[in-house]
């Protein structure tokens, strides 16, 4: 998921830093005082999520968590992401500096459409809506980062077709994972504490 | 309805096996190539991180010095891959960087130094001793320094070979409990940045 230094080309490159600026923007004004330490402690996450592996059959998967991490903080997923992939480019190599704002973009912005897309249902009484929404924003985000990950090679000259059907059967796995593991976690926080998703408790029942 | 239950659970089984059996882990973020010199060969192994070996993997040669394209490999599937040292480079010193090049943007390089590829290839004629200065030998054990050179230095390649792999490993970067313990206490730290910047605008708000 995470694209190298040295393999987009440069209008790419600053196309996705640019965006990712705009993201950032909308983002920063929408964290309130008190949800600071919500996007602290989910940028922390999306940190270490990449470091966790479950090896499954030959290989292994990681988490990506940018569903979750949509769903939860919408536009904010932009500066917790930007944040927590800065960290991973300088302490893991992973990614890169200049590749910072397009593997922001790719990763937060399906986060922020599937907070969009699935946030009727998420706030809907039924307990099976809810954590089909939680599918949808899980395993549809990791979708979409692959896509945009594709696209962004294809606009810097290569391949369009090859590398995005290679990108999403190699994220089948992972994305069905995050399919169930964000699903769960949106049925236990709206038990437990529905105004982590922006409901509020009474709402939430 | 067991029937079907257990069709389904078999079609399930079946797909998962599928998704698993997919030659290239692309759930990493980072590939790792590392180079070593192996008598008159490079040998170059390439691994996902984590996850495995690259198998094939495009490898580009390129003289570090001139920036020329001098030859290009594809790993197996151990994602090893080995090419002879190209003419050109021994004799002008260059380095050679090798970049491999793997799906999905992930690209990566070793530079492997004019000293190492240098080292192995010292091919000058050695003076031939007269031989009435060496003692009489009978025709069996009769072995010229050159021929005893060659012996030495191919026993010595295949006795240093996993040695000179390991260290190439061992020169990559890995990630370590310092690195994750530091790239969670700065984002602890922008968190507290984050919350005294919005009390104050608070405060004056």
């Amino acid at each position: 998921m995470h694209i190298s230094e040295g393999v987009l080309s440069a209008p790419v490159l600053i196309g996705g830093a640019a965006v990712c600026a705009g993201g950032v923007a909308i983002g920063l004004r929408k964290i309130t005082h008190d949800e600071i330490p919500k996007v602290g402690i989910l940028t922390a996450a999306f940190f270490v999520a990449s470091l966790i592996h479950v090896p499954l059959g030959p290989s292994s998967v990681h988490l990506v968590l940018n569903g979750l991490i949509g769903l939860i903080l919408g536009w904010a997923a932009f500066p917790a992401l930007l944040v927590a992939l800065f960290f991973q480019a300088v302490f893991f190599q992973f990614g890169g500096l200049t590749v910072l704002g397009v593997n922001t973009v790719n990763m937060a912005l399906p986060g922020v459409v599937f907070y969009y897309l699935t946030w009727p249902m998420v706030r809907s009484d039924n307990h099976s809506l809810k954590a089909v929404a939680g599918v949808i924003a899980g395993a549809g985000a990791v979708a979409g980062a692959g896509v945009l990950v594709a696209l962004s090679l294809f606009l810097s000259n290569q391949a369009f077709l090859g590398p995005a059907k290679a990108v999403l059967i190699a994220h089948i796995p992972i994305m069905i994972i995050e399919g169930i593991i964000t699903a769960i976690a949106v049925s236990f926080m709206k038990k437990v504490k529905p105004e982590l998703l922006g409901i509020s408790p009474k709402e939430g029942g | 309805m067991a029937a079907s239950f257990r069709k389904a659970c078999f079609g399930l089984s079946f797909l998962i096996l599928w998704v698993f059996s997919f030659p290239t882990p692309a759930f990493c973020h980072r590939i790792n190539v590392f180079c070593w010199v192996e008598g008159s060969h490079v040998r170059c192994q390439a691994k996902f991180t984590p996850g495995g070996p690259v198998k094939r993997g495009k490898i580009a040669v390129y003289s570090q010095q001139t920036r020329d394209k001098l030859l290009t490999v594809e790993t197996d599937d151990k994602g090893e891959a080995s090419f002879e040292i190209p003419r050109k480079a021994i004799e002008n010193h260059w380095d050679l960087k090798v970049i491999c090049n793997a799906e999905m943007g992930h690209k990566n390089y070793w530079i492997v130094r004019a000293s190492e590829l240098l080292g192995t290839e010292s091919q000058e004629p050695l003076p031939e001793q007269s031989p009435a200065a060496s003692e009489p030998l009978t025709q069996e054990t009769r072995i010229s320094d050159r021929q005893l050179e060659e012996v030495v230095s191919r026993v010595l390649e295949r006795e240093l070979a996993p040695i000179k792999k390991d260290l190439a490993e061992l020169k990559q970067n890995r990630i370590t409990v310092q690195d994750v313990l530091g790239g969670l206490g700065y984002i602890l730290g922008l968190v507290g940045i984050a919350f005294y910047l919005s009390g104050k605008k608070e405060k004056r708000g």
